[in-house]
């Protein structure tokens, strides 16, 4: 009594992250030397964009380019710029004069904006990935029955086979283990180090044995996110494969890093789990993370407030979070495509860019609170959230 | 399926639901039974559906329905009871699926319990995924290597030997055999001779032969024999063998003996070559060894007394002695109490006046 095993459609996959990953352990650089490599590199696209915009009617300074920020050199802002809605790290071209006494009066503005798109692919069938984030395995014995659901519909068992044998791909992007952080008590000890507590032993081990269930279906990447088991700053390097000892058995199983940039069948999807986006929200007054996620675009720059207000690498001679390229996805715990996790619920966008192309932005709500998992169509860029519920 | 399956299976879910009072899921009984998902359903189905005609009340039963939401145009997955199954329908599109997922005896539903079947079934390592899954190609194991495990470090000290000794047939490093020891005194002395000479040549080939005559194969030819060690030599010597007999053809006599006078030469150079070895090895003689004075028991003995020697030994100092050092003398120590090494003494200026009536100060050094 041999079933067939039903096969799941499979994609070409590139992981794109390895300006993430390949970083050195010397943390003795100054982080000026960030500021310098964005410059240098953003001057490049800056100057494409004046000339778009207003050609070679004005001439461009070089004199006029600030390398370093203090007391002396910093420059008041007057005019048509919302500086609300601007945080520090961004680069742009500025059209205007200087009024003398360190005020610079601004008539118009230009950012990097929309970098030239990869052509997105051409899909004859449906082709799904799936993007889940904010599981909270700590407190995963309030919502046990959500969870075998979903790993049940993976499967297959709850019918609508078809459509399941079009997911190629799950992305757990951040806070599996906990989405807050672990609550410190107070002590006299002048050592800061804290012991992993035995629930969030527990809680590995129970994660580790999800994905061992997900992994004999499909390929699954794992973020590591803000209060995951792995370095604090950006960029946070993919979780070790020893706290996984039944699931990384399996080659479908992709320990990545965040932020992650892939490509399925030629389709960029660039990401992170929610710390810039939360970082700009907090330093500027944007309160919908899906708008933040639209100026990332325009600003070409993933976390412009890294190192600033956000902790990144020293890095010395590049700035890894400039965004070139990106086609279709930039999801977040709360973006559409650029996937962002941590939101309440399910937002997405899909981005009209100047030249005709769609670009997607996702905001991929908490596992734990909502129950909802992402369902992003990589033939049309559709997007749907899929609920997993035990009606009580 | 045959009906005679259906039936083995139809006892075994009955034997669990009823008897053992378990909580059956799709999932948990496709594993044990080691069946596809999609025939476990069936199986559950039937079952249900047989016991619901049967006797009504005795079986609870929990549904998943699949399709669209009317409210948000969301797609859900519902796990419902049986009771609220018709309420939660209305929730959905036209277009659902109604499928089984757990029956249990037991009226009183806990969905996490049900939950933790599937659960706790998942911790048990499996294979494969189960069968009737829908997987990807790339969902296989990987392939894990084994380290090979690094030989153990040679021994540091002299004269010991490692803690890991080398298993037998393995070689671990380079072993010297003994025959190789006893060929290098023989490469030594062909590095001594040194000369280029045909003569030097076929010494030493014969004095390699010599040495090997406990591991030598006879040949066709008669030369020495092929040994592990000296395989080369063996062959160096044949072919030395075989040169020399040619030359000896062409030689002339007075060649001859110049050659003969050459290996007298040549064999006392050897025997002093080959002797220093054994000088260095040869233990050294007893009797060989400088006599060192030794002190003799000297005994006085009286005419008047007995043949026993040792009579008085309880009197007699048995202290060897010798006439040329005169006796020692005990001299009065004074025992001076010692101040403890970890207290320091203090020095202590002290006035005194001398019998003149002067006035002086001295350093008196306190305990």
């Amino acid at each position: 009594m041999s079933e067939t095993i039903i096969e799941r459609v499979s994609v070409n996959y590139k992981n794109l992250s390895s300006k993430f990953t390949e970083t050195t352990t010397d943390y003795n650089k100054q982080y000026c030397a960030i500021y310098l490599a964005r410059l240098k590199e953003m001057e490049i696209l800056l100057r494409e964009r004046i000339e778009i915009k207003w050609g070679d009617r004005f001439p461009v300074y070089d004199s006029d380019t600030l390398f370093m920020e203090d007391e002396l050199q910093r420059y008041q802002l007057l005019g048509a710029l919302d500086g609300k809605k601007l945080v520090t790290g961004i680069t742009c071209a500025l059209l205007g004069s200087d009024m003398g006494m360190g005020k610079f009066m601004v008539e118009d503005y230009v950012f990097a904006d929309y970098r030239p798109q990869v052509e997105r692919p051409l899909m004859n069938e449906d082709v799904f990935v799936i993007f889940l984030s904010g599981i909270d395995f700590l407190n995963h014995q309030n919502f046990i029955s959500n969870l075998e659901l979903f790993t049940h519909w993976i499967s297959g068992m709850l019918g609508d086979e078809s459509t399941i044998s079009r997911i190629a791909r799950i992305i757990i992007a951040g806070n599996s283990i906990r989405t807050v952080a672990e609550k410190k008590k107070v002590t006299m000890m002048m050592t800061s180090r804290t012991q992993e507590s035995l629930e969030a032993i527990e809680a590995v081990k129970a994660f580790d044995y999800f994905l061992l269930q997900l992994c004999e279906l499909v390929d699954v990447d794992v973020m590591p996110g803000e209060h995951d088991p792995s370095n604090h700053i950006l960029p946070q390097k993919p979780m070790h494969y020893c706290m996984f000892p039944n699931s990384c058995v399996y080659k479908s199983l992709n320990q990545v890093s965040n932020p992650y940039f892939c490509s399925l069948d030629n389709l960029k999807i660039f990401g992170t789990s929610g710390q810039p986006v939360m970082n700009v929200m907090r330093f500027s007054e944007i309160t919908d993370p899906l708008e933040v996620l639209e100026n990332c675009l325009h600003w070409s720059h993933l976390a412009p407030t890294a190192p600033d207000t956000l902790g990144c690498y020293p890095y010395y001679e590049k700035d890894p979070f400039i965004i070139k390229g990106v086609s279709a996805c930039l999801f977040r715990w709360k973006s559409a495509t650029i996937f962002y996790q941590n939101g309440a619920r399910l937002d997405f966008t899909p981005l009209r860019r100047p030249d005709g192309q769609k670009v997607r932005l996702i905001c991929i709500p908490e596992f734990c609170n909502s129950f909802q998992a992402v369902v992003l169509n990589l033939k049309n860029l559709d997007c749907s959230s899929m609920v997993f519920s035990a009606c009580k | 399926m045959d009906s005679a399956t259906e039936d083995l299976y139809f006892q075994k879910l009955q034997e669990f639901v009823q008897d053992e009072d378990k909580i059956v899921t799709v999932a948990s009984f496709a594993a044990d039974r080691g069946i596809s998902i999609q025939n476990s359903r069936k199986l559950i189905t039937k079952y249900a559906e047989d016991q619901r005609k049967l006797k009504s009340d005795e079986l609870a039963v929990t549904y998943v329905l699949t399709g669209v939401l009317k409210d948000t145009g969301a797609r859900g997955v519902f796990m419902v009871k049986e009771e609220d199954l018709e309420r939660k329908q209305e929730l959905f599109e036209n277009e659902l699926y109604k499928l089984i997922y757990s029956i249990q005896k037991c009226r009183h539903i806990n969905f996490n319990i049900i939950a933790l079947v599937d659960m706790l079934d998942a911790t048990k390592i499996r294979e494969k995924a189960l069968e009737g899954s829908v997987v990807s190609k790339n969902c296989v194991k990987r392939i894990l290597k084994v380290k090979k495990s690094t030989p153990p470090p040679p021994p540091t000290v002299k004269g010991k030997s490692s803690f890991f000794e080398p298993k037998p047939g393995t070689s671990i490093g380079p072993v010297k055999s003994p025959e190789k020891k006893r060929q290098e005194p023989s490469k030594n002395d062909h590095k001594t001779n040194g000369s280029a000479s045909i003569t030097g040549m076929f010494k030493a080939a014969a004095a390699k032969s010599n040495q090997q005559n406990s591991q030598r194969d006879s040949s066709s030819n008669g030369v020495a024999a092929k040994s592990k060690s000296g395989m080369d030599s063996g062959i160096k010597s044949e072919k030395l063998s075989a040169a020399s007999s040619d030359l000896k053809d062409n030689v002339r006599d007075d060649e001859i003996v110049e050659i003969m006078d050459d290996e007298v030469t040549d064999t006392r150079k050897e025997e002093k070559v080959s002797s220093k070895p054994d000088k260095k090895k040869r233990r050294r003689d007893k009797s060989q060894d400088v006599p060192s004075k030794r002190r003799k028991r000297i005994v006085e003995r009286n005419d008047s007394d007995s043949d026993d020697m040792f009579e008085r030994d309880d009197n007699e100092d048995i202290v060897e002695r010798s006439d040329d050092e005169p006796d020692r003398i005990p001299s009065p120590v004074n025992e001076k109490k010692l101040p403890p090494k970890n207290k320091r003494r203090k020095a202590v200026e002290k006035t005194y006046t001398d019998e003149e009536g002067f006035v002086g100060k001295e350093l008196f050094y306190s305990q």
